[in-house]
């Protein structure tokens, strides 16, 4: 139909993919298949585009329009938390249930929460810390060297300052 | 008034009423061929451009006191609106009507079957101009329902908001109704590389650059990602360098009913075409339908050649053991389409008087041409 700027036009597609993967196709085939896109190729550009989230599981997300796919990378907590302990890269078949034991430091978690500030609501950046902090809970790390649950409570008192932005 | 003055006239009048205009930009009027919009100073990236507020937007919300807009669509409101109007002010926006093109002689869907161009456009592009022109006609017999609108200005109406209208969420649950006019906003014409986007947030429609402009330069929108195909049956117009052309091969590729029910079946009928950059999947997967025989073993999950097939539907081949087979078939195909390509844009030549509707359907023609000759020098998948 003729309205400019048809967001109909643009289908999206969300999906988990591990990166620097190349994707089997059947995970593939039967949602882009239709759409005129070959698997194969889409497979291979999801591999391109997280190449730097090697191992890590990801959500993709496939812009496409005119038959043409763009791919980029949602931005995720928990794959930008397990990202900043860089792990070596791993056997994703012959380890499994990894114990993410490692440690992170602050900033580096301040950073994970600037990135994921535009889908948190929290008021201040204080407040996405804190989220971003659980989330290091949940995977198993340590921030600073401490138990992500006390850097919290330490927020809290104020007995440590995170910038406003 | 010349054109130029209700521009000027138009812009003045938005701008009173709370829209934004960024001071450099300059409406200019060119001959016959419509408005466009240029940038007399450099303009950096990320300035808005233009800022148009929900009150000064023709839709179904804005132009509330008609009683029976619930009753139509959208898109049938509008066009009577337009028509309406034409003779007295609009009341939401006075000077819109004024601005907009006298006629459309220049639109294809105003070409009649007994027209010269009429049948040596290609077949898609004509059973499209079709749809349209019963679209038109099913338009004005549900507006004249309600209000008795002559014909000729109600194509014309209707022909304005085709080419004009925008994607607007007018809050309506149904999807049909979420369009809008808007004043001023129409004078940005197409490009594939636009250096602006387009941002609708709160009913507001924002114009942002995305890059910077030079001064002297046109600014362009991008109207979404079309082939010359859609932009011509639409809007009237092509692009002579347009990257997103596609080619249709639907009637050069003939399925019998096995085929077409195994096809059918798994979501791949219809809507076979090839671009740039390659054959689309579904083209792949409908010929390599057509290479399996005999075609009542497709049912046959278990027969070797049919197993492929699925195989290569369902992404656990990539289907290398038939590729050769594939583009030599597609080979013959485009050699087909390229002979009849070549022929058709011979004759529009032929008998061209030089008019817009003319350089278009050469175009397409041309269009057809590269594409196949690209597409034979390059691999299809």
């Amino acid at each position: 139909m003729p309205p400019k700027f048809d967001p109909n036009e643009v289908k999206t597609i969300f999906m988990r993919a591990v990166g620097g993967e190349v994707a089997g196709g059947s995970t593939l085939a039967p949602k882009i298949g239709p759409l005129g896109l070959s698997p194969k190729k889409v497979g291979e550009d999801i591999a391109k585009a997280t190449k730097d989230w090697k191992g890590l599981r990801v959500t993709v997300k496939l812009t496409i329009q005119n038959r043409q796919a763009a791919v980029s990378v949602v931005p995720s907590a928990s794959a930008l938390v397990i990202k900043a302990l860089k792990e070596p890269a791993r056997d994703r078949k012959k380890d499994k249930n990894v114990a993410h034991s490692g440690n992170v430091s602050l900033d580096e978690i301040i950073e994970v929460a600037r990135t994921m500030r535009f889908k948190s609501l929290a008021k201040e950046l204080s407040g996405t810390v804190k989220e971003i902090l659980g989330t290091a809970f949940s995977v198993g790390c340590t921030v600073d060297g401490k138990n992500p649950h006390d850097v919290q409570k330490e927020i809290d008192n104020g007995e440590i300052e995170i910038p406003q932005e | 008034m010349s054109n130029k003055q209700n521009i000027e006239s138009e812009v003045s009048w938005v701008k009173s009423k709370g829209a934004f205009v960024h001071p450099s930009l300059e409406f200019s009027v060119i001959p016959d061929a419509g408005s466009c919009v240029l940038a007399n100073n450099d303009i950096n990236e990320n300035t808005v451009l233009l800022k148009l507020p929900p009150n000064i937007l023709i839709n179904k919300r804005t132009c509330s006191r008609y009683s029976f807009r619930d009753k139509l669509t959208s898109f049938q409101f509008l066009s009577w609106l337009i028509s309406e109007d034409v003779h007295s002010n609009l009341e939401i926006s006075p000077y819109y009507t004024k601005a907009l093109p006298q006629g459309f002689s220049f639109h294809p869907v105003t070409l009649t079957s007994d027209h010269p161009l009429w049948s040596i456009l290609p077949d898609e592009v004509r059973n499209s101009l079709l749809e349209r022109k019963n679209v038109m006609a099913f338009d004005y017999e549900q507006v004249k329902k309600f209000v008795s609108v002559d014909q000729p200005t109600f194509q014309w109406g209707w022909l304005c908001v085709n080419t004009r209208c925008l994607y607007y969420d007018t809050g309506s649950k149904n999807t049909e109704d979420h369009l809008t006019l808007a004043p001023i906003f129409e004078y940005f014409n197409h490009s594939p590389e636009a250096q602006t986007a387009l941002i609708n947030t709160r009913g507001t429609i924002t114009i942002k650059s995305t890059r910077r402009i030079d001064k002297g330069e046109q600014i362009f929108l991008c109207y979404g990602p079309h082939g010359n195909d859609k932009l011509f049956t639409e809007y009237g117009f092509c692009l002579s360098n347009n990257p997103n052309i596609s080619i249709q091969l639907d009637r050069f590729i003939e399925f019998d009913k096995w085929q077409q029910s195994f096809l059918q079946d798994h979501g791949y009928w219809n809507d076979y075409t090839c671009s740039l950059h390659g054959a689309s999947f579904r083209t792949l997967v409908g010929v390599r339908t057509l290479l399996v025989s005999p075609s009542e073993k497709l049912n046959d999950a278990s027969y070797d050649q049919t197993r492929r097939v699925l195989q290569y539907i369902n992404g656990f081949s990539d289907g290398s053991r038939d590729r050769q087979d594939v583009e030599d078939y597609l080979k013959k195909v485009l050699q087909e389409l390229l002979c009849e390509a070549e022929e058709c844009k011979e004759k529009v030549k032929g008998i061209s008087d030089g008019s817009y509707v003319f350089i278009c359907a050469e175009q397409l023609w041309k269009d057809r041409i590269m594409c196949c000759q690209y597409l034979m020098e390059h691999s299809f998948e």
